[in-house]
């Protein structure tokens, strides 16, 4: 897929976000929301301890603002195509998918930006940075935060896209849809507090909690932030693998309904 | 009669997606562990054995008890409404002889109706020897699972409006675990923010309903007041959702169907 025809379908969705205009507006605020209620949470937390988990309360507020950051880079990239892909499968709407000159796997994924999560990153991604100016880190050190942010977004698309891809073969298993957030919201705490087998399951298994804990662990010890990236690319490598393996024995197994 | 039948429909659709609820069930308990782990740290750190008046062992019971609630207050009726109207579907369904709402609520009793029955059974352990009390503390569970759907079914009207649901499904869900106590007891937080929220219906459900069975038998005038509160509210939101209704199938145009 050529950037130009990506430019194009970044286009469509902005004018689809200035089109429906109400419902951009809500979703932006429905974004802060839910990170007022995450940070009012560390508040309560914190007001009963100094430190949990071996981090103070601004290290706390960092690891959230990071995962959110995270979580709505994904929303902003991917969300759109996959919220949209069970009812697609169901309603026969690939066909028109499968009928263009280009690789299906990567046009569905990016065929849809969804502009009001971009309007809460404007937000989020200053305020992560601001905080995490706080503490003197080096360059190499932003810079590897940048990767685990990076590798974060693709960890969590790869996740989702091989949820969704699921609907291949199976419909109305709507519970499944809510796993990934789920799941990565079960890591959103300090990795300390989790008992040392769930710590090694979440951080080499299904490395969620070098999502979360990735980068605010940079600003306690960088070493330890290195050793979490490493399964988390490895991890995210085999996930995405594993999704675009999926997504061609899946459109195998497709059958048009339209 | 007919939403008693669609009530077992709704049983036996759980029934036949039976790996919808262990999904579900699983997820929960994941967010139930969260807690539970975040508080255990907590009172680690803190080196207390008392956490404004909750020992650990307390605040496990109530971190247990609302999580074990939450398997029951779930965001079905919210996202099937506004699948019916996003689909066009809801265009059938109106030219039915039914009213829409006691169609959802059944349906989704019917999808919680073992859960609803082991709720029944726990209160009833917890609370046995309290006679009236018990009784009454039941009949605040029905109206809350009810009281729930109302606030789900409100929810879901919006989809007459948005153009997409799924950003309503984290912040309704963070709204839950800080509103309704899954993170910790109301009453752990500032005065004025506990005042403001425990009369909320998000409170009422679940909070509220939890420490009523902890304490409630001992305390029939709290009972009496979140039973009271919990009706007025099911009555305002069900009026609130009527409107909401008949306003956005205004603006409803059927395609899809």
């Amino acid at each position: 897929m050529s950037f130009r025809l990506y430019g194009v379908l970044a286009q469509q969705s902005f004018k689809t976000f200035l089109t429906y205009r109400m419902t951009s507006v809500l979703v932006v605020l429905f974004g802060f929301m839910f990170t007022a209620i995450e940070i009012a949470a560390g508040f309560v937390y914190y007001s009963f301890a100094h430190r949990i988990g071996g981090l103070n309360f601004l290290q706390y507020e960092i690891l959230i603002m990071s995962l959110i950051s995270i979580t709505t880079t994904y929303q902003f990239l991917f969300v759109g195509a996959h919220e949209s892909l069970a009812g697609d499968l169901i309603d026969g709407n690939l066909d028109y998918l499968f009928l263009r000159p280009l690789p299906s796997y990567w046009y569905y994924a990016l065929r849809q930006l969804d502009f009001p999560s971009g309007v809460n990153l404007l937000v989020y991604i200053p305020v992560t940075a601001f905080l995490l100016t706080r503490f003197p880190l080096s360059w190499s050190a932003w810079s590897l935060i940048l990767v685990i942010y990076v590798v974060g977004v693709l960890f969590v698309f790869a996740l989702n896209q091989i949820v969704v891809e699921i609907s291949f073969w199976y419909d109305n298993l709507t519970a499944l849809n809510g796993v990934p957030e789920d799941v990565i919201s079960a890591a959103s705490r300090p990795a300390r507090i989790y008992p040392r087998w769930l710590q090694l399951i979440l951080s080499t298994g299904l490395p969620v909690l070098a999502l979360s804990n990735g980068i605010v662990t940079v600003t306690v010890k960088q070493s330890t932030a290195w050793q979490m990236l490493v399964p988390l690319v490895i991890v995210t490598v085999l996930l995405l693998v594993f999704s675009f393996y999926l997504w061609q024995r899946g459109t195998r197994h497709y059958v048009s309904a339209n | 009669m007919k939403y008693i039948s669609n009530l077992f429909l709704g049983f036996q659709n759980s029934l036949v997606y039976r790996a919808n609820f262990l999904i579900s069930l699983v997820t929960r308990l994941l967010q139930v562990g969260l807690s539970l782990l975040m508080w255990r740290a907590l009172y680690l750190e803190s080196g207390q054995t008392t956490i404004h008046g909750y020992s650990q062992t307390h605040m496990m019971q109530y971190l247990i008890l609302t999580g074990l609630l939450s398997l029951i207050f779930t965001f079905e009726p919210l996202f099937r409404l506004a699948r019916q109207i996003k689909t066009g579907k809801i265009s059938t369904l109106l030219l039915r002889p039914i009213n829409l709402n006691l169609e959802s609520l059944s349906n989704f009793v019917g999808a919680k109706l073992i859960l609803i029955g082991l709720l029944g059974v726990l209160i009833v352990i917890l609370t046995r020897g309290y006679g009236l009390s018990m009784l009454l503390i039941l009949l605040y569970a029905l109206v809350s699972v009810a009281l729930w759907h109302q606030i789900m079914f409100l929810l879901g009207t919006l989809a007459f409006w948005l153009v997409q649901m799924w950003p309503l499904r984290p912040v309704i869900s963070a709204l839950y675990l800080f509103c309704g106590g899954l993170l910790f007891p109301l009453d752990v937080l500032p005065t004025w923010a506990y005042q403001g929220l425990r009369f909320s219906p998000l409170a009422l459900v679940s909070s509220d309903l939890v420490q009523t069975v902890l304490q409630g038998p001992r305390q029939p005038q709290l009972l009496f007041l979140y039973l009271g509160l919990s009706i007025v509210w099911l009555i305002a939101l069900v009026g609130i959702s009527r409107w909401l209704f008949r306003v956005g199938l205004h603006k409803f145009e059927g395609v899809g169907v």
